[in-house]
C-alpha cells in the first residue's frame, strides 16, 4: 500500500533529513516508526503526502508516485497530525462533514457522522459543540474520525498519542486494531515505545534521517525494544557530537 | 463548492464578521444620510439662488449698473449622485458671474484649487474606500497563513484537492462574505436616498448607481486579493496582518493624500493676488483707451475681456494640470483609481465643472450679444438667453472611467496571479 524507495530529502541548508529510506506498509498492517526529535519522521510523512519534493527516490501510495501524481495518490490516504487543529468555529459534525465531502464522501448522512464520532469515543454532547472548546484529546479523536470517514486505504498518523491520557491511549490502540482488521494500512510515527510495542506489526527505528532497523512482530516480542531504541538514540547523539567536534576543529 | 461553502460558513460564524458587518452597514447608511442632508442643503441653496438670479435676468428689473458692474449670476446645480461619491464638485465654484465690464468669473466653493481635495469627503464611496477595504483585509489576512498556523492547511491539502482550487475557494468564499455587509449597506443607502431623502432618480441615475456598485465590488475584490496574496507569502497570520495594515495606510490613506501635495509642488498655481493684479491692469488699460478715445468704441472693454478670458484659461489650465498630476500619482494606488472612477460615474468630478464653465462661456457670448441688441433696439429685443448646461452622457462617463476600471481589474488579475504562484509554492510543512 505504501512503499518508499531510496527516498531522500536534503534541505537547502544541506541538512539530510531523510536518507535513502526504504520501507513497505501492507494492507492490514501497522508500521510504527520510532525516533528522536529531528530523526526525520515528520519529513517522511511530508514526503509521503507530497508536501515536500524528494531530493531523490520515490514514495508510492497504491503504486502511484506521489511526486508525479499527488492528487491521485492522496485519494488513498488519510492523515492525522500530532496536534489536530480543526476549524474552531465549526462543530464536530460540521468539521467532519467538511472533510468527508472534501475526501469524496458526498453520500455520508448525519447518522454516518454520529456513528463515526461515537466510534472514536467522542461524547454525544460534543457532536454539536464548537471545536474551539475541545480538549486536545477530543480534537485528536475528531481527527481520527475524519480519517475514518474518508475511508482511505492508508492512514498516516504523526505522533497521534502525544497528549492522550492513559484511557484515551488504550481506546486509541483499540481503534487502530479495529482499523487494521478492516484492512487499512497504518503508518504511525511516535515517541511512545510502549504503545508501539503493543500495537505494531512492524517497528522502524529512525536516526539521523536513516531507517536504522526494522523489526517484525516476532522481533518486537523477542527484543528489548526500549534498550534497542536507546542504543540507537545514543549512537545518534554520539555521532552528532563527533560531527560537531569535527566541525569545531 | 465545498471549499466556498466552508469559507463562507467559517467567516460568517466569526465575531470579526459580525463586528465588521455592523460597522460597514451603519457607516454606509450614516454616510448616505449625511450626504442626503448635504445634497438637500445644496439643492435648496441652488433653488434659492436661481430664483434670485432669475429676477436679475428679467428685462423689467435690469439696469446698466447691474449689466456693467454687478453682473448676473449663473448657478450650477448639484449632482444628485454626490450622495454616493461627492467628488470635488461641491467644493468647486458653483456660480459664474457675468458682467460686461468685468467679464465672467467663477465664485463660491473653495475655488479652482479645490481639485486637490478629492480624498476628503464623507460619502458612501469613502466608506467603501476606507472601511470596506479594511474589512476585506481583516477577513482575508489569515486565509492561508492562519490555516498554516492552526495546522488545518496540512489536513486540508492531505486531501485530493488542487491548491489553486483551494485558493479560488478562499477568494470566492471570503469575497462573498465581504459582499454581504457591502450590499446590505448599499441597499440601506439606496433606500435612504429614495424613501427618506425623497430623491427622484431617473433611469440614467439608477444605471450610474448600478455601475458605482459594480465599481465598488471590483475595488473590494482588489483588497480581498491583496489580503489573499499577502497571506500566501507569509507564514504567520500576524505578519500578514501587519504587512497588510502597512500597505493599507500607504495605499488608501497616504498615497492619495500625498498625491495632492506632490502635485501642488510640481504644478504650483499662480498666486491669486497676481491674477487679480493682471485683471486690474487689463481693465485699466481698456479704460485708458476708452478715455483717450482709442480702442473699439462699440465694445470698449472687449480687449480687457479677451485678456481676462486668456487669464481664466491660463489659471484653469494650471488647475487642470495640477489635478491631472494628482490623479496620476493617486492612481498608483487602487484607492485613487476607485475614487477617480467613482467621481466620474457620479458626475461629481472636474468634468462637470468644465461643462458648466463651457455652458457659461456660451451663455456669456449670447448674453453680450443680447445686451448689445437690447441697447440698440430696446423694445424689439429677443427674450434673454438661458443657461443650457449639457447633461453628462452615461457612455461618456463610462469611457472616461474605463481607464481606472481597467486599472482596478488589472490589480485583481496581478494579485490573483501572484497569489496563485505563491499558493502553488507555499510551504505547508
Amino acid at each position: 500500500m505504501l512503499q518508499t524507495i531510496d527516498l531522500t530529502k536534503c534541505y537547502d541548508n544541506e541538512v539530510l533529513a531523510v536518507n535513502g529510506l526504504n520501507l513497505r506498509v501492507e494492507r492490514g498492517e501497522i508500521f510504527t516508526m520510532l525516533g528522536a526529535n529531528g530523526a526525520g519522521k515528520t519529513t517522511t510523512i511530508n514526503l509521503v503526502l507530497g508536501f515536500t519534493e524528494p531530493t531523490s527516490g520515490t514514495a508510492l501510495i497504491n503504486d502511484i508516485d506521489v511526486a508525479k501524481e499527488p492528487l491521485k495518490a492522496k485519494v488513498h490516504v488519510a492523515f492525522v497530525s500530532e496536534n489536530v487543529q480543526l476549524y474552531g468555529n465549526f462543530t464536530a459534525r460540521q468539521n467532519l462533514d467538511f472533510f468527508a465531502k472534501l475526501g469524496g464522501r458526498t453520500d455520508a448522512t448525519a447518522e454516518d457522522y454520529d456513528a463515526v464520532l461515537t466510534r472514536v469515543g467522542l461524547p454525544e454532547a460534543a457532536f454539536r459543540r464548537r471545536v474551539r472548546g475541545f480538549s486536545k484529546g477530543m480534537r485528536q479523536r475528531l481527527g481520527i474520525a475524519i480519517a475514518i470517514m474518508k475511508n482511505a486505504e492508508l492512514i498516516l498518523l504523526d505522533e497521534p498519542t502525544s497528549g492522550l491520557d492513559p484511557k484515551g491511549g488504550i481506546e486509541f490502540l483499540q481503534l487502530l486494531d479495529a482499523l487494521r482488521s478492516e484492512g487499512k494500512a497504518i503508518f504511525m510515527t511516535t515517541h511512545d515505545i510502549f504503545r508501539a510495542k503493543e500495537i505494531a506489526d512492524k517497528v522502524g527505528i529512525m536516526a539521523q534521517g536513516e531507517l536504522v532497523r526494522v523489526l517484525d512482530r516476532v522481533e518486537i516480542d523477542r527484543e528489548n525494544l526500549e534498550d534497542l531504541y536507546m542504543k540507537y538514540i545514543e549512537l545518534q547523539n554520539s555521532q552528532a557530537r563527533s560531527a560537531e567536534a569535527a566541525a569545531a576543529a | 463548492m465545498i471549499l466556498i461553502a466552508k469559507e463562507l460558513r467559517e467567516s460568517v460564524l466569526s465575531a470579526r464578521f459580525a463586528v465588521t458587518s455592523l460597522l460597514c452597514v451603519i457607516l454606509m447608511a450614516a454616510a448616505a444620510g449625511i450626504m442626503i442632508g448635504d445634497l438637500a442643503t445644496l439643492q435648496e441653496d441652488y433653488d434659492a439662488a436661481r430664483a434670485l438670479h432669475a429676477r436679475d435676468m428679467d428685462p423689467e428689473h435690469m439696469n446698466e449698473e447691474q449689466i456693467f458692474i454687478m453682473g448676473i449670476n449663473l448657478d450650477k446645480p448639484p449632482s444628485p449622485l454626490m450622495v454616493y461619491a461627492a467628488g470635488i464638485d461641491p467644493r468647486l465654484p458653483n456660480m459664474v458671474n457675468i458682467s460686461l465690464l468685468r467679464g465672467s468669473s467663477a465664485k463660491g466653493g473653495q475655488g479652482e484649487d479645490a481639485g486637490l481635495a478629492v480624498f476628503g469627503s464623507l460619502d458612501v464611496a469613502s466608506v467603501v474606500l476606507l472601511v470596506l477595504s479594511l474589512a476585506a483585509i481583516l477577513l482575508t489576512y489569515d486565509a492561508v497563513a492562519g490555516e498554516k498556523e492552526r495546522g488545518t492547511l496540512k489536513l486540508l491539502l492531505s486531501n485530493a484537492v488542487p491548491r489553486d482550487m483551494v485558493l479560488l475557494g478562499k477568494f470566492i468564499g471570503r469575497f462573498m462574505v465581504i459582499l454581504i455587509p457591502f450590499l446590505t449597506g448599499t441597499a440601506a443607502a439606496f433606500l435612504l436616498m429614495v424613501l427618506w431623502g425623497g430623491m427622484e432618480l431617473g433611469g440614467a441615475e439608477y444605471a450610474r448607481l448600478g455601475l458605482l456598485t459594480l465599481l465598488s465590488v471590483l475595488y473590494i475584490g482588489v483588497f480581498c486579493m491583496l489580503g489573499l496574496f499577502i497571506s500566501c507569502v507569509t507564514k504567520k497570520a500576524a505578519t500578514a496582518l501587519l504587512i497588510l495594515l502597512l500597505l493599507w495606510v500607504v495605499g488608501v490613506y497616504a498615497l492619495p493624500r500625498a498625491s495632492s501635495l506632490v502635485a501642488g509642488a510640481l504644478r504650483p498655481m499662480p498666486p491669486a493676488s497676481g491674477v487679480e493684479a493682471e485683471r486690474s491692469r487689463a481693465f485699466l488699460d481698456s479704460l485708458k483707451g476708452m478715455m483717450g478715445g482709442g480702442g473699439d468704441q462699440d465694445n470698449p472693454f472687449g480687449g480687457a475681456r479677451r485678456e481676462w478670458a486668456k487669464l481664466d484659461e491660463y489659471v484653469g489650465a494650471k488647475a487642470r494640470a495640477r489635478t491631472r498630476v494628482a490623479g496620476g500619482i493617486a492612481r498608483l494606488s487602487p484607492s485613487g483609481a476607485y475614487l477617480l472612477a467613482a467621481m466620474r460615474l457620479a458626475d461629481t468630478g472636474p468634468e462637470r465643472h468644465d461643462r458648466f464653465l463651457a455652458s457659461a462661456g456660451k451663455f456669456d457670448e449670447a448674453y453680450t450679444a443680447w445686451v448689445m441688441e437690447r441697447f440698440r433696439n430696446r423694445e424689439g429685443a429677443d427674450p434673454p438667453p438661458r443657461l443650457d448646461m449639457r447633461p453628462d452622457r452615461l457612455d461618456d462617463a463610462l469611457n472616461s472611467a474605463l481607464f481606472d476600471i481597467v486599472l482596478l481589474a488589472g490589480w485583481c488579475i496581478v494579485l490573483f496571479a501572484g497569489s496563485w504562484v505563491a499558493m502553488l509554492r507555499y510551504d505547508v510543512t
